[in-house]
């Protein structure tokens, strides 16, 4: 029963009750990435975003462009402090796994990015429709992925 | 590289040491989330939430909730560097006891 609310010295734990504090740490752990999966909507709205952005070539005119992407960053960053005001966890530091992938996310809409700009200079403006529609699948299931990856580094304790 | 390690008195208690044990891993957290976590109340919460505030090894912050129209806000919890160094010099000793490698747990030598 928890009743010690001072920093009195305690008794030290034998080997068996040091195993239990260690076991009981991890089951919190693991409930706790449990807890941090995020919601449906999350996902599908930052794919949504970021698939606006590789598209924002079709915006022939720099001044309406720059006010598109601008827009778009801001609605990133709202969506993500949503989240953490609305899971109540702003979460720390991302391990090798979880920043691999996020690497390789922002490379990929990087790369698609460029690609946009590719196909309406040589093509016409309905082609960015293509390179956005494959930015939104690859965030969508690169961001699901990244989660899932994040979580299982928190339930490790990593 | 592992902390060296150190039996923290503070930090010892069940409550506490899974507090420390969930903040490790966050940036932050909110009381709420927090008590959930745990499966704890309020009162026994913020009591040892205080323990470790004087001790320098969390840091709270308050800002407004998203989900309430009145004035209440959201108690943001955070481990202060010393209490994450404190935190893994616990966690070392207690590995060492755990695998009876340490010379001041409660087992017989």
């Amino acid at each position: 029963m928890e009743n010690n609310a001072s920093a009195e010295p305690t008794a030290r734990p034998s080997s068996i009750q040091a195993q239990r504090l260690l076991h009981d740490l991890e089951s919190d752990r693991a409930a706790l990435a449990e807890r941090l999966a995020a919601p449906g909507w999350l996902y599908p709205l930052v794919a949504l975003i970021v698939a606006g952005y590789v598209a924002t070539p079709a915006v022939r005119s720099s001044e309406p462009r720059n006010a598109v992407v601008g827009g778009l960053i801001v609605g990133t960053i709202v969506v993500l402090i949503a989240y953490q005001r609305l899971s109540g966890v702003r979460v720390g530091r991302i391990r090798v796994r979880a920043g691999a992938v996020l690497t390789a996310l922002l490379v990929v809409t990087l790369v698609l990015l460029s690609t946009s700009y590719g196909l309406v200079a040589s093509l016409s403006a309905w082609w960015v429709l293509a390179p956005a529609s494959a930015c939104f699948v690859v965030v969508l299931f690169g961001g699901r992925w990244f989660d899932r990856l994040y979580r299982e580094d928190l339930g490790h304790g990593r | 590289m592992a902390a060296e390690a150190a039996f923290d008195d503070t930090i010892h208690a069940p409550l506490r040491l899974r507090i420390c044990g969930v903040l490790r891993h966050l940036e932050e957290i909110d009381f709420a989330v927090l008590r959930d976590t745990l499966g704890t109340t309020d009162a026994t919460l913020s009591k040892h939430l205080r323990v470790l505030l004087d001790a320098d090894y969390i840091s709270m912050t308050k800002s407004p909730s998203p989900n309430r129209a009145d004035a209440r806000r959201l108690t943001w919890i955070r481990q202060t560097r010393t209490g994450r160094q404190a935190f893994d010099a616990h966690m070392e000793e207690l590995r060492r006891i755990a695998a009876g490698l340490s010379t001041t747990s409660a087992d017989p030598p």
